[in-house]
């Protein structure tokens, strides 16, 4: 079962040692845990280290809040210096315009969609040459994609993603997930939901949706990282028995790979 | 009988579901949302769901019997058709068997499609579908109707009707001379709830519609006369160009009254043998033409107790507004019938997002025009007052956003204006305190299982305010009315307010780390007599991009965990129960790892509230937090409780001002950690 951990509230300096520590702990034997990550910590690696994480490790995109918070608060500079690179976020800045420019009068009329593809675009440019993990689109956008029926959006995403990579969605309303997706006919390659301990709500879905070939690549990933720390732990040490998962996603503290930044 | 019908918004479950609510029969309506938009409902419980894997527990628990209507009708889909006819049946088929063990019968509306030889998506699923039932173990009756005509603007035959009303000739798609057995479809409807009464677990396969097949020829010009008394000039037209045109359209997304399926369906259409279904039903359809005449109504037949969702007009069109947008899109009570701001920025975000309602700049305009059942304010606290007293002087209840004033002056205001329209509803949006996971905390602590409370701490951390500019409206106090208390903690101080009662005394220090005006940090000792609290907040914390809540709670002889997703108990080490947002059914719940129930509840507590007084049925008091509205009262006790903060602010909360917890117990613990916050939050 893989194990994610979801080092998406680090901060830009703090993640290179953190994925350190996880290669390292890694290496002397203890069970494998790969990142969850932003785009714009993804971009901090250089390729070699970006293939190094390995395919089980993801990125969530956009990183919605955060960049919202980051504009509604007059930050656009700090937001444009996260990736830690000018040449990248200029070839990212490139590709989210190429998303605007052929749809002007919706960009004027500040779109949300377009916005959303926008921002998203900016994201997948981010991220390094030789990522070859999971690429999730965030669980904000993809339940309002899938209450708004926004067909387009996803499959967009799923394509532009997806090249090269599993691309998939993270979501705290699976079965309406999965029964979007499978309306739809699109096959994504992962998909990270929030699962309470009880299976209530998501369990029926799950084994359901399971069956069914649109998703018989995909990796069913059941978000903890809602539940306290001690659950959490609780959950890893003694493995996911019920509704069955292929990996679980986990707060920073269940990392078996322990940095100084953490303890403190 | 409680009986689910799905697909229950559609031409022949909504028949069902009213027919079958006039026999008397408990129908549990399970239809797609309808985007907000407030056209009536079917009748009974509707509950709002998604085949093939969106099905709410509430549809399928305790059923005696199902009418399955639900499926793709529409285009070439496989995916969809695929998705929803087959997955969807093989999915509903478990549910039932899993929360529905006392099932008596499974009734599957087919289709005389549904054949080996079947081509089109729609025959062919429909057909995979019959064999799910069959292999279902389940008693079940397989219903296969020939075409389904009636009045009203929903199903194929209402396509068909509007053909040969608009075009001046009657095209004849392959000379019409396909057989069709027509059944109107309430005499469907009255057979499908017949095959409730059937004895035993005995099933059984029924072929329904005219005995005697006419042409489709022969059936477009009984349309042509019924509605415009006079039959048309019919046009054969070749099919093989047709289907291609129609393709070429299906494939560009171009919408026509007919489909590829509809195409497919007739030149594989074959007749039925019928008498047997109708003898064994002892169902006599309603004659031809009498039926026909009446088809082509665009009205249904009126419902006995017609289910007309609440007119909901959402007034202010903030960050806010969007999560109470969406939540009234997706619930089966409410609809979101207008939308008011003075930014047409918003507008432009609203529409563009999906929202399918009238937008106004003018609040009294949307009252006066629109007349809504209920409205929610979600503007700047400054200006709730006038608009909740536009509403309620309308006699439109209305929902204000927290927090309700911004003075203590203010919330007396609200008092009078309760005083003044003690019949309209007018409920505050603390809606943290009616999380559904509350009710568990409210249960544990009012049974006394586990000892008196001895105390509780709790924080409410953000990264909201983190540099001085741009200057927030939250940091001006003549907008915001204070800073973090009111605007953020207001929720937790809420919660506990509905655990414990009103605090017999606070204090609290409070600091500012990058307002000029309001305090961005505060640490605040709750009074209650036989114990006390203390609540660390602040919105300037770094490392918190998502809000957190928490609340520890110690008992005698247990401990419980609160935030805004679970509630954990614990005894010792030990970890007894959890429960989270995701154990309790509130309908839609948005974010359920946040502030999702809360709004969920909170609705439904204002749906129940308006709903009881417009139609007169009773609303039963409820003890559980999440049942229960937040008054104004309420609000008024809570928000007083705050000014009185702001009104004497201490220099230093020192921690001789609770009684110091032994070190053996949680919440020292507690207390290191917030110490070691408020270390971090120093001024």
């Amino acid at each position: 079962m893989t194990v994610l951990i979801d080092l998406r509230t680090i901060e830009p300096e703090g993640v290179i040692a953190w994925l350190g520590a996880l290669r390292n702990a890694a290496a002397q034997g203890a069970e494998a845990q790969s990142p969850l990550l932003t785009a714009w910590q993804a971009a901090r690696l250089t390729p070699a280290e970006a293939r190094q994480l390995g395919a089980q490790a993801a990125v969530t995109v956009p990183d919605f809040l955060h960049y919202a918070r980051l504009l509604n608060t007059g930050q656009a500079a700090t937001l444009l210096g996260l990736s830690g690179s000018v040449t990248r976020v200029a070839w990212a800045a490139l590709r989210a315009a190429l998303v605007v420019a052929p749809r002007p009068h919706l960009a004027v009329g500040k779109d949300f969609w377009l916005v959303a593809r926008a921002l998203a675009a900016y994201d997948l440019a981010l991220l390094p040459r030789g990522f070859c993990g999971a690429v999730m689109l965030h669980p904000y956008l993809s339940d309002f994609a899938f209450a708004f029926e926004r067909r387009d959006f996803v499959a967009w995403f799923l394509r532009a993603a997806g090249k090269g990579r599993a691309a998939g969605v993270h979501t705290q309303q699976l079965p309406l997930a999965l029964s979007c997706l499978a309306r739809w006919g699109l096959r994504p390659g992962c998909c990270a939901f929030l699962c309470p301990p009880s299976g209530e709500g998501v369990a029926p879905a799950l084994e359901a949706g399971r069956r069914e070939e649109v998703f018989q690549a995909c990796r069913f990933i059941g978000d903890l990282t809602s539940l306290p720390a001690d659950l959490q732990s609780a959950a890893l040490s003694a493995g996911w028995a019920e509704p069955p998962l292929d990996g679980v996603l986990c707060g920073p503290r269940h990392a078996r790979a322990r940095t100084t930044r953490l303890s403190s | 009988m409680r009986i689910l019908v799905t697909g229950a918004s559609g031409f022949i479950g909504r028949r069902i579901c009213a027919l079958g609510a006039e026999q008397g029969h408990a129908i549990v309506a399970l239809m797609r949302p309808r985007g907000g938009s407030p056209a009536m409902l079917p009748p009974g419980e509707v509950v709002f769901g998604q085949l093939p894997f969106d099905v709410p527990r509430q549809a399928v628990e305790n059923l005696d019997a199902v009418i399955h209507c639900a499926a793709a009708t529409t285009g070439q889909d496989w995916a969809e058709s695929t998705a929803v006819t087959v997955t969807g049946t093989r999915f509903l088929l478990d549910a039932v068997r899993r929360w529905s063990p006392g099932l008596r019968r499974f009734v599957f509306i087919s289709s005389q499609s549904a054949h080996e030889g079947a081509v089109s998506a729609y025959g062919r699923t429909k057909l995979e579908a019959e064999a799910l039932v069959r292999a279902s173990g389940l008693p079940f009756v397989i219903i296969r109707p020939g075409l389904v005509f009636g009045p009203g603007r929903l199903g194929l035959f209402y396509r068909m009707r509007e053909s040969v009303r608009r075009l001046p000739i009657l095209p004849l798609l392959g000379g019409g001379r396909a057989p069709v057995q027509p059944i109107e479809v309430d005499d469907l409807a009255e057979a499908s709830l017949r095959c409730l009464d059937f004895p035993g677990p005995e099933s059984a396969e029924l072929n329904l519609g005219e005995p005697e097949p006419m042409t489709l020829r022969e059936f477009l010009q009984a349309i042509a006369v019924a509605s415009m008394g006079r039959r048309k000039i019919p046009i054969v037209i070749p099919l093989a160009p047709v289907k291609r045109l129609v393709s070429l359209a299906e494939t560009l997304r171009v919408p026509l009254p007919v489909s590829s399926d509809n195409l497919r369906g007739l030149e594989m259409v074959r007749p039925m043998d019928t008498r047997p279904a109708l003898e064994r039903l002892n169902l006599r359809l309603k004659p031809f033409p009498d039926a026909m005449k009446a088809a082509v109504s665009d009205d249904p037949p009126a419902v006995v107790r017609p289910n007309r969702p609440l007119r909901v007009l959402l007034i202010g069109a903030g960050k806010i507004g969007i999560v109470h947008a969406l939540n009234l899109t997706r619930r089966e009570n409410m609809a979101l019938c207008g939308i008011v701001d003075t930014a047409r920025g918003a507008i432009g975000l609203y529409r563009s997002m999906g929202f399918r309602a009238p937008f106004f700049a003018d609040t009294a305009a949307a009252l006066d025009e629109l007349r809504p059942d209920a409205a929610i304010v979600a503007t700047p606290a400054t200006t709730h007052f006038g608009l909740a007293r536009q509403c309620l002087e309308r006699g439109v209840p209305a929902l204000v956003e927290k927090p309700m004033a911004i003075t203590s002056d203010g919330t007396q205001s609200f008092l009078a204006l309760a005083g003044d329209f003690p019949d309209v509803p007018c409920h505050i949006g603390y809606m943290a305190a009616q999380y559904p996971h509350l009710d568990e905390v409210a249960r544990l602590l009012a049974s006394g299982e586990f000892g008196p409370v001895r105390g509780f701490r709790a924080v409410c951390l953000q990264s909201h305010i983190m540099s001085p500019e741009p200057v927030r409206w939250e940091m001006v106090r003549a907008q915001s009315g204070g800073g973090v208390i009111i605007n953020f903690a207001g929720h937790v101080v809420a919660i506990l307010h509905r655990l414990f009662g009103a605090p017999t005394a606070g204090r609290a220090r409070m600091w500012p780390i990058y307002s000029k005006e309001v305090e961005d940090a505060a640490e605040v000792v709750m009074d209650y007599g036989a114990f006390r609290g203390r609540l660390v907040a602040s919105w300037s914390m770094p490392g918190y991009a998502r809000p957190v809540y928490e609340i520890t709670i110690e008992m005698d002889r247990a401990r419980l965990d609160v935030d805004n997703y679970c509630v954990v108990l614990r005894r010792g080490a030990r970890i007894e129960r959890v429960w989270t947002q995701q154990d309790f059914a509130v309908g839609f719940n948005a974010a359920p790892d946040y502030t999702g129930g809360g709004f969920s509840c909170e609705h439904r507590n204002f749906a129940r509230a308006v709903l009881a007084r417009r139609d007169g049925t009773p609303v039963s008091p409820s003890e559980a937090p999440s049942r229960r509205p937040v008054t104004i009262a309420e609000a008024a006790a809570v928000e007083q409780f705050i000014f009185r903060l702001y009104a004497e602010p201490e220099p230093e909360v020192s921690s001789a001002l609770w009684p110091a917890p032994g070190k053996d117990t949680a919440l020292a613990d507690v207390d290191a950690r917030m110490d070691g916050m408020l270390r971090r939050l120093a001024p």
